[in-house]
């Protein structure tokens, strides 16, 4: 009867794995990718790679909260983390503009963040970049593709990926006693091994990844409930939803005090960001300085370390204070939700996003993802490996465009990733289209790759587009050394951050050398065995 | 936290050696049931612990995500030692305490 049942278990495993395989790839790739997005488009403008943080960071970022909250009211000052390594100041400003049925409203002008340096306080120009966002909008909205399509693709490749993970646990009899075994055989024993280790060992990531990636693709595939209450007036929705979020919150006391603009000095926001009650100055991550029309003064101090997986986007931890009173007025604590369904859908929206996580934290996520992309990729190979000698009695056609694909994807993916980096350091700064170009260097490399692959005998196509890579990574931070640099002490003396990139390039460069030194054992036997 | 990450390391490293064909691969003592029992308790047991002691310190919810987070690494590298150096895996438990040791007071 289990056997029965496993059988096409075992079908439904395969099919569902590999007819979206690529994409998933693809997506795996670029998706933990995205858990360094803001490093990656901070390695991919060199302006902001000067700025380090210093004993004068603090005294800058306050000095330029004031500056700015003499133009507008609402002031968010960002501190440097261990994600990024400049000061971001973002003023909002309000302004009066008429609505369509000539009422006069405020509506908030969105301006972009300022950003300078942490040790000479300079306003830093980045770049134009896609830089990290590219790669974070590839994974779930894949690219000029109208995004509902987009989400549509993805959202199959995605539950395609769940039936994968739950077919694979009731195939997978042996889950706790083969946790350990791992055979690196050239057989097809071996690529089981490798297609199972990753998968058991990051089993709850897996199935939180794919569950939330789900989830944060509801609007799109399962949109008849929004419908059917709010109709077309999906704003609506949006905006109840909003407030579910933080229906919990506690509404601020009204300070007392009524202070005048001229009361905002740099002694009187120390004395609130020194606070007893406050956070620890250390662990101040970013301070918002909001003043209502002369009635009040608040600074809303929001810490860099997050308490809890809650804590994303707009509902992190805060305290607020009243700048003149100095008391206490408001207190965040994520959840900040009173409704269980919301704190299970932020959860999971969280977990996937990964907005909470600290640097070490992050990078056991992105091990994870890593993990993820070993998953798919030697799924896709499992697939070829188990049907070789098949293929060998009787040529098929789908043999031929799994192998092509697998190449095609697998390692073309990496060496337009690394092409893309290149193009970021070659392009002009001026350049009008510098992103689109980028963008278009990233597709193009991808695109030789897949017809290289059908062009070329595939193992060898293999050593060879390996060894590109392997080319192409090894040489980034000779590049960006040479581009970059001003004097080679610069090497050790920028952010570690910029330190890591280098130490990452090198290490994905001796990976793909090793699997290309693999391929050219195959080669090797395989030219041997000819003779 | 590196303390949290060799716990469960040597949690892992304690249910394998529990198992028999990992305890063959990597004890050059004779097989020995009772032994086998104890490191698999311990094991167990240390994986409870370090569980807890991450909620402790982190949070219950960032707590259970660093465990998540540390047990995927932990299991690989502990498969990868066992299929290439079963024998050294051992010394490279010392090793590795050592290392995040050093890390820990660098």
């Amino acid at each position: 009867m289990a056997r029965e049942f496993r059988k096409p278990m075992t079908w439904l495993h395969t099919w569902s794995g590999v007819i979206v395989g690529w994409l998933l790839f693809a997506i795996f790739v670029t998706g933990t990718s995205s858990y360094y997005r803001g490093e990656i488009t901070l390695w991919m403008q060199p302006e902001t790679h000067k700025s380090v943080v210093s004993e004068n960071t603090f005294d800058i970022a306050l000095e330029k909260a004031l500056k700015a909250s003499q133009k507008s009211k609402n002031v968010t000052v960002t501190l440097p983390n261990s994600r990024t390594n400049m000061i971001a100041v973002k003023a909002e400003m309000q302004n009066k503009s008429n609505t369509k049925n000539g009422n006069q409203r405020q509506k908030r002008k969105r301006i972009p963040s300022l950003y300078y340096d942490a040790n000479t306080g300079e306003l830093i120009t980045p770049r134009e970049t896609a830089g990290g966002n590219f790669l974070y909008r590839f994974h779930f909205e894949l690219y000029n593709i109208p995004r509902k399509v987009a989400h549509w693709i993805v959202g199959i490749a995605t539950m395609s990926m769940l039936v994968a993970i739950i077919t694979g646990i009731i195939i997978h009899t042996r889950i706790f006693k083969d946790i350990f075994t791992f055979r690196s055989k050239d057989n097809t024993r071996g690529w089981m091994d490798a297609h199972i280790l990753p998968g058991v060992a990051t089993l709850p990531f897996l199935i939180m990844i794919t569950y939330s990636g789900l989830l944060l693709l509801n609007s799109a595939l399962m949109p008849w409930g929004a419908k059917a209450h709010y109709g077309d007036d999906i704003r609506a929705y949006k905006q109840e939803f909003r407030t579910l979020y933080t229906n919990g919150v506690d509404k601020p006391s009204i300070p007392q005090s009524r202070a005048t603009k001229t009361d905002l000095t740099k002694e009187q926001l120390l004395k609130v960001l020194y606070h007893k009650d406050s956070f620890d100055v250390k662990n101040i991550g970013r301070f918002i300085i909001t003043q209502k029309n002369n009635e009040s003064t608040t600074v809303e101090i929001i810490p860099k370390e997050a308490a809890s997986i809650f804590s994303f986007k707009g509902l992190k931890e805060s305290k607020t204070f009243d700048l003149y009173t100095l008391e206490q007025i408001n207190m965040k604590n994520p959840p900040l939700s009173n409704s269980t369904i919301v704190n299970v859908n932020s959860a999971f929206i969280s977990l996937h996003m990964a907005h909470f996580a600290d640097s070490t934290l992050r990078f056991f996520f992105f091990i994870a993802g890593v993990f993820g992309i070993i998953l798919s990729g030697t799924g896709l190979v499992l697939w070829i490996e188990k049907r070789k000698k098949k293929n060998l009695e009787k040529k098929s056609f789908g043999f031929y465009l799994v192998e092509k694909l697998n190449l095609g994807t697998m390692s073309g993916i990496f060496i337009a990733i690394a092409v893309y980096f290149i193009a970021n350091r070659f392009i002009g700064v001026d350049e009008l289209m510098r992103k689109e170009y980028e963008i278009n260097a990233f597709f193009i490399a991808w695109l030789f790759s897949y017809i290289h692959a059908f062009f070329r005998d595939t193992l060898s196509a293999w050593r060879e587009q390996l060894l590109i890579a392997v080319a192409l990574f090894i040489s980034l931070p000779l590049i960006n050394a040479t581009i970059v640099f001003d004097s080679l002490s610069e090497f050790y003396t920028r952010d570690s951050i910029f330190i890591y990139f280098d130490i990452f390039f090198v290490v994905m460069a001796v990976v793909l050398a090793f699997i290309a030194s693999i391929v050219n054992k195959k080669i090797k036997a395989k030219d041997l065995k000819k003779c | 936290m590196l303390i949290s990450i060799y716990l469960i390391y040597l949690a892992f490293v304690m249910i394998c050696l529990g198992m028999d064909k990992h305890y063959k691969s990597v004890m050059t003592i004779k097989e020995n049931k009772t032994l086998k029992k104890i490191f698999k308790t311990l094991g167990i047991l240390l994986l409870t612990i370090t569980f807890f002691i991450l909620m402790y310190n982190e949070g219950i919810s960032l707590g259970i995500t660093y465990w998540i987070g540390i047990a995927a690494p932990a299991i690989t590298l502990i498969a990868m030692i066992l299929n290439y150096k079963a024998k050294l895996l051992p010394l490279i438990s010392v090793v590795f305490f050592i290392v995040l040791c050093i890390i820990k007071y660098i």
